[in-house]
């Protein structure tokens, strides 16, 4: 005689077909490490939601604050904390959702002794809910400069959203790619970080590369965040002239970058998922 | 039903090639359970990973269409974070209600109130208690075992094998271990692995037979 009750699972006696059955589990992974990782965040507590979202806005704030407080006058437009977020946003997008997408890899690693738990499924999750982080984040930086009364509408609100998700898809790409390698060994992770800040310095958020002589304009444009950044500036500032903007450029290569990342995924798996 | 399909495993030891799994071709019939036999070294914990999916094979594929637990006893948790915030992760990633899973692992583990302290400060006695109760809180089609089939001391141990009974009753076993008897109570078939070949047997004894005359 037992003193115990085995639990039985939660949709006991139901049958699916193959799909859905495949589209049911895949789900529940992706919601028990979304809850996870949130979780992770804050000592096991879901509050840590609110720190997901807290450290980008101040990391966000912070830079923007220090643009607005240095008291240097606005290369464009009329408005320096404007100025400053349409610098900041994309570059908060990109860095946010590919670092703590690689960072989930270190973090999460111990979960791939789980037979249902797969390397993609790990930044899948992290994906959504990182993406998600910088939606709130961006509708909060538009409510902060709309009480601060500063002109946040963009001349074209279409080429501003497209410009902020050419961003994000930079952060998806660089993500997936950085994560395989993240996955071979943690120390990519460090790498990574200076590598965003090499991007951060010649994006367009501590200099104007539009004031720059042709050559180096020539060298900061192979940085695809500043081809997001001139994007979003673009649809914001009349008399922006955006004679480095390549839209195609910065689309290819977060194209690249997402299909490399993806393809070397499955040609590493040997290396990466070692039991 | 699990199926080795031309599967090769090699691994690179000391400058030199040791391949586990040469070339094999077979299948884990649902409805059996498998004792794979072998002696230290052959490989038996590493296609135990291989069958998990938690290990890739060299070339060839495994295919799988049942539920397969992770190797039994094994604790996967997140060492920073309390036992009770680690096995809802658990829970909802195989579909199992949260709160009967908790409720279950809290009961049947005798953890009290450590549940609520990071598993970093656990000892091995305790990881393995949290670790075992949480593989029986979720039912799987097919149970890995690496040679453990319980945990703890005396008291302990006979819960574990009630608990792991009354999973049986709906699962099968694939093991993996040295002692023969272990093998004999758990399962019908048996597998021998010599030099990267598997030897299927229909009958565990037959199986028990040639791995003894190998081990002569």
């Amino acid at each position: 005689m037992t003193d115990f009750v085995l639990p039985r699972p939660r949709h006991a006696g139901k049958t699916y077909g193959p799909f859905r059955g495949a589209v049911k589990a895949q789900l529940q992974v992706l919601h028990a490490l979304i809850l996870h990782d949130i979780k992770s965040r804050f000592f096991g507590n879901g509050l840590g939601y609110i720190l997901t979202i807290l450290w980008p806005t101040v990391h966000m704030v912070a830079i923007m604050g220090i643009f607005v407080l240095g008291g240097r006058p606005v290369p464009y437009g009329q408005s320096a904390m404007l100025y400053a977020a349409t610098g900041v946003l994309p570059y908060i997008a990109w860095n946010y959702i590919s670092r703590f997408m690689s960072l989930s890899m270190t973090m999460n690693k111990g979960f791939l002794g789980y037979p249902v738990i797969k390397p993609l499924d790990m930044m899948h999750a992290r994906l959504i809910l990182e993406c998600n982080t910088i939606f709130i984040i961006t509708v909060g930086t538009i409510a902060v400069l709309t009480l601060c009364q500063a002109p946040v509408m963009p001349l074209d609100p279409g080429q501003a959203a497209l410009g902020l998700l050419s961003a994000v898809a930079l952060g998806v790409g660089f993500g997936y790619l950085v994560s395989v390698f993240c996955l071979i060994h943690h120390f990519f992770n460090i790498v990574y970080v200076l590598i965003l800040i090499v991007f951060w310095i010649t994006a367009g958020l501590a200099i104007n590369p539009e004031a720059m002589p042709d050559q180096i304009g020539y060298y900061l444009s192979w940085n695809p965040l500043l081809h997001s950044i001139e994007w979003i500036r673009s649809a914001y500032f009349n008399d922006f002239p955006a004679h480095l903007l390549d839209k195609g450029y910065v689309l290819k290569v977060a194209g690249i970058t997402f299909v490399l990342g993806l393809i070397l995924e499955r040609l590493l798996r040997p290396i990466t998922i070692r039991g | 039903m699990i199926e080795f399909q031309n599967v090769y495993k090699r691994f690179r030891l000391g400058g030199q090639n040791k391949i586990v799994l040469d070339h094999v071709s077979t299948v884990f019939e649902r409805g059996h359970s498998y004792g794979v036999l072998g002696v230290n070294g052959a490989g038996k914990s590493t296609m135990l990973k291989l069958i998990a999916g938690t290990m890739m094979p060299t070339s060839g594929k495994i295919r799988r269409d049942v539920k397969i637990s992770w190797p039994l006893g094994l604790s996967l948790m997140n060492p920073l974070m309390t036992g009770r915030n680690n096995i809802p992760f658990a829970a909802r990633a195989y579909g199992q209600d949260v709160r009967e899973v908790l409720d279950f692992v809290e009961d049947f583990s005798e953890l009290g109130d450590y549940l609520d302290v990071p598993i970093g400060t656990y000892s091995s006695g305790m990881s393995a208690k949290l670790g075992f109760a949480v593989s029986m809180a979720i039912q799987f089609d097919v149970y890995l075992i690496d040679e453990a089939t319980a945990v703890g001391d005396a008291r302990f141990i006979k819960r574990c094998e009630a608990a792991f009974s009354a999973r049986r009753a709906f699962a099968d076993v694939l093991m993996v271990s040295h002692q023969v008897g272990t093998i004999k109570s758990f399962c019908d078939r048996g597998a021998v692995l010599v030099d990267g070949r598997l030897m299927m047997f229909n009958d565990i004894d037959h199986a028990i037979d040639v791995y003894n005359r190998l081990n002569r």
